[in-house]
């Protein structure tokens, strides 16, 4: 699992995630992962279009983190999923808790970065 | 760490101080680990002493295994390096996929294959060894506590139940039980945690012994969606170290033969009836136990007509990479709920033994877990 951070805004980051985001992969990216959007609470997109299989611990990264940040009033957005990606998450249910967005635009709109 | 002159009350330190120690060549071991065949796991050290394999009680490693001559082969570390030679065997050893003529030496990570038994050559430190050694004794007693709590199979009455628990390597967090609520209402449970090893064995623990003793005062058991809304109000993420947990729960009135279910971030069961060639899913989309407080759990009902069979199962049955290398989905374990009976084995026997079948060599990765009710 690829991970790379860019930043956006103040206190606006965009996340882009390449390969399997299972068990190997979000313990390779989980600590970075979380350093970089909880201390400073920044609100996050993320580009899921590389992500070609998600299992219950890459979900349980992105609750906690979405967890985290919403308890320091700041959002998590994602968008770009691939299909079989998508079948889970909405499985999971995972709406509720993170947007789960057609493009990098509605991500952004999501958690409150006005797009020029 | 001494402060800087320069930079008062700054501590510099040497960044070498924090390079991990290589264990010296010495320490290091030369290791066959058994990836396929009798014993997935199995670790033989080559050292002083060749090792001999075969199918006869005087070789050093005896295998029931009629593709094996009496006397096969032997590894042997010579000058340094581990050699295999094949000793005059029927079937031939092979390195790496080619028949061996003549003693060959392996380099690391090279595969050894003698009948049905495959190994893999490794260098590991031994310390490393002794201490992996020590949590897989943790890991198995985990595992046999967990095995305990479950409960027997039911060969009579209104439901029958087989099922089949097989642990992972390091240890998932499944568990699952199922009881009588009253004498006409039964229950079936699965819960997942996240996670691997002894943490997430300890939490399903937790659960399932909640779920066993019906210790939760806040819930309906005869309500799937008042017993998953309790149960996360019970197993927020940030009071059990970060974990989520998913579950699935039913349950069964004999009387009027409706299954209620309902599911937390869960994949569905499964309901194959008489005559039907395809499997019907019982499952809602929620999210998992302990995301996020308050939530509440949709409730759906199934028709349960005679002779019935609801597969209930962890996501270690169907999260497979195959032999190809290929990642399997719930889609490609699906057709095997349909599948013909096999004389001899209990359903949820022949399922594990097709599973793994189709997955690579070595033990599963993830805990495989999976309940078979039958409803006569």
């Amino acid at each position: 699992m690829n991970m790379q951070i860019a930043p956006l805004a103040e206190r606006h980051v965009k996340v882009t995630l390449a390969g399997r985001l299972d068990t190997p992969g979000a313990d390779s990216i989980e600590t970075r992962f979380l350093a970089s959007l909880i201390p400073d609470a920044n609100n996050a997109i993320i580009d899921m279009s590389q992500v070609d299989f998600i299992s219950s611990m890459g979900i349980r990264m992105l609750v906690s983190a979405a967890r985290s940040l919403k308890m320091r009033q700041a959002l998590l957005a994602m968008y770009g999923v691939q299909e079989q990606v998508n079948q889970v998450l909405e499985l999971v249910a995972i709406h509720q808790m993170i947007p789960v967005c057609k493009t990098e635009a509605e991500a952004q709109a999501a958690v409150g970065l006005r797009v020029a | 760490m001494q402060p800087s002159d320069k930079f008062k009350g700054t501590m510099k330190f040497d960044p070498a101080l924090l390079r991990v120690p290589q264990p010296a060549p010495a320490d290091l071991g030369h290791y066959l680990v058994m990836i396929a065949g009798a014993q997935p796991g199995l670790r033989v050290e080559i050292a002083v002493q060749p090792v001999t394999v075969g199918r006869s009680h005087e070789q050093t490693l005896v295998f029931d295994d009629s593709s094996l001559s009496r006397r096969h082969a032997q590894v042997s570390l010579v000058g340094g390096t581990i050699v295999v030679e094949d000793l005059g065997s029927t079937n031939g050893t092979y390195v790496d996929g080619s028949r061996i003529d003549a003693a060959r030496g392996l380099a690391e990570g090279a595969l050894v294959t003698m009948g049905a038994q495959t190994f893999k050559y490794e260098r590991h430190s031994r310390e490393d060894i002794r201490r992996s050694e020590e949590l897989n004794r943790d890991l198995d007693k985990a595992s046999g506590y967990v095995k305990a709590l479950l409960p027997e199979p039911l060969s009579t009455g209104p439901v029958r139940t087989d099922w089949c628990f097989k642990p992972s390597a390091t240890l998932g967090g499944d568990a699952f039980g199922y009881l009588w609520i009253d004498n006409q209402t039964f229950a079936i449970f699965l819960v997942d945690v996240s996670g691997h090893g002894v943490g997430a064995a300890m939490h399903s623990v937790t659960v399932l012994n909640v779920m066993r003793q019906r210790a939760l005062p806040e819930g309906d058991w005869r309500n799937p969606g008042s017993v998953l809304s309790a149960l996360n109000d019970r197993f927020q993420m940030d009071r059990h170290d970060g974990m989520l947990l998913t579950a699935w729960y039913g349950v069964y009135d004999v009387v009027t033969r409706t299954l209620a279910f309902s599911t937390a971030g869960h994949h569905p069961a499964y309901l194959v009836a008489i005559g039907h060639t395809e499997a019907e899913p019982l499952g809602v989309k929620a999210l998992m136990i302990g995301a996020m407080p308050g939530l509440s759990y949709p409730v759906q009902h199934a028709a349960i007509p005679a002779g019935s069979v609801l597969y209930v199962f962890s996501d270690g049955v169907f999260e497979i990479m195959t032999k190809a290398r290929v990642q399997w989905t719930i889609a490609d374990f699906l057709p095997l709920l349909t599948a013909p009976r096999v004389e001899g084995l209990t359903e949820s026997e022949r399922l594990y033994r097709a599973v793994n079948e189709v997955a690579g060599p070595g033990p599963l990765e993830d805990d495989f877990s999976l309940v078979v009710a039958t409803f006569p």
